[in-house]
């Protein structure tokens, strides 16, 4: 999608053009999908944040200011979700046993180990000593790719912040491999 | 194992979580979205609202001061200078009290003397702490 369409769809769902809004939503869900999966490790759980998240971003797309990137924000608001979600500590997510978590490490071509119904369990397994923010800079930066610049404008951190929570994760992650 | 990490790291990375059934989030999105349709206010409300409040604030003010005035004259008005003595019968003026008019009248004249001498006591006691 060019920026131009982008832009009319967020001009038009501005104005309650609910058909703009629906083409933004199936536009962005997958990557705010993956977002939350990649954080709360919980297909239902990540759902429930994809939804809550377009909800949002529809009640406060007046506040939206289009100087800026409108995934930015949405993963913004995502990303504000599934903390506080994480902070509550009351979602659940699944961990990997032992066994295949020492084998997928231990597995010289690790990647072709990887498949999609345990990449969750996977993750929770590797990140369930992060705290969240930890959790969430590790998430943006490592898994979904993104920018330090961007990391600044979804999380609210500093760069220097940013890089000492990714340092600290990557720190604790290499001491959970080390063991197995 | 920097390796072993990197390698895992980029799996996790390359391995993007699949939505299944999208377009059944898009419906569910979209119907919670009609349920809660943006909630407009027009200018004018909001100005009316804004006005309103600082008026109630404003009336409030004066109300607080208008009771605090009202105090402080009704205290100021319970501070009275002169003072009625009570009658009392070992007092001086109730000894000259006897049957006669004569007697009657200079009961009453002791006790306006007497009123009297109080009175420019209490008036003088301002006057006499300064």
């Amino acid at each position: 999608m060019d920026q131009n369409t982008l832009n009319d769809l967020i001009a038009s769902s501005k104005r309650n053009d609910g058909n703009a809004f629906r083409q933004l939503v199936e536009y962005h869900q997958s990557m705010i999908y993956s977002l939350a999966y990649r954080l709360l490790c919980n297909e239902e759980e990540a759902r429930d944040a994809v939804q809550e998240t377009f909800i949002k971003v529809w009640l406060n797309l007046k506040k939206f200011d289009t100087s800026r990137k409108f995934s930015t924000w949405v993963y913004a608001i995502a990303t504000n979700l599934c903390y506080d979600k994480l902070k509550s500590g009351k979602h659940f997510s699944r961990s990997l046993p032992l066994e295949i978590l020492n084998e997928v490490i231990s597995n010289e071509d690790v990647e072709k180990k990887m498949i999609d119904s345990e990449l969750g369990s996977l993750i929770t397994t590797l990140t369930d000593e992060l705290t969240p923010k930890q959790k969430i800079v590790f998430t943006l930066s490592d898994l979904e790719d993104l920018e330090t610049e961007e990391i600044v404008q979804i999380t609210g951190m500093t760069a220097s912040q940013i890089k000492s929570n990714l340092f600290l994760a990557r720190q604790a992650l290499r001491k959970k491999i080390n063991r197995y | 194992m920097e390796d072993k990490m990197e390698q895992l790291i980029r799996s996790l990375r390359e391995s993007k979580p699949v939505l299944q059934h999208p377009e059944n989030l898009t419906d569910s999105i979209m119907n919670q979205i009609l349920k809660k349709p943006v909630h407009q206010v027009s200018p004018i409300l909001l100005w009316t609202r804004a006005a309103l409040s600082s008026a109630a604030v404003l009336l409030l003010g004066l109300f607080i001061f208008q009771q605090t005035e009202a105090e402080n004259s009704m205290t100021s008005a319970a501070v009275k200078p002169f003072i009625e003595n009570k009658l009392e019968l070992d007092s001086t003026c109730m000894q000259m009290l006897g049957s006669d008019h004569l007697s009657i009248i200079k009961t009453y004249l002791c006790y306006l003397q007497q009123n009297s001498i109080e009175n420019e006591l209490n008036k003088s006691y301002p006057l006499q702490r300064n």
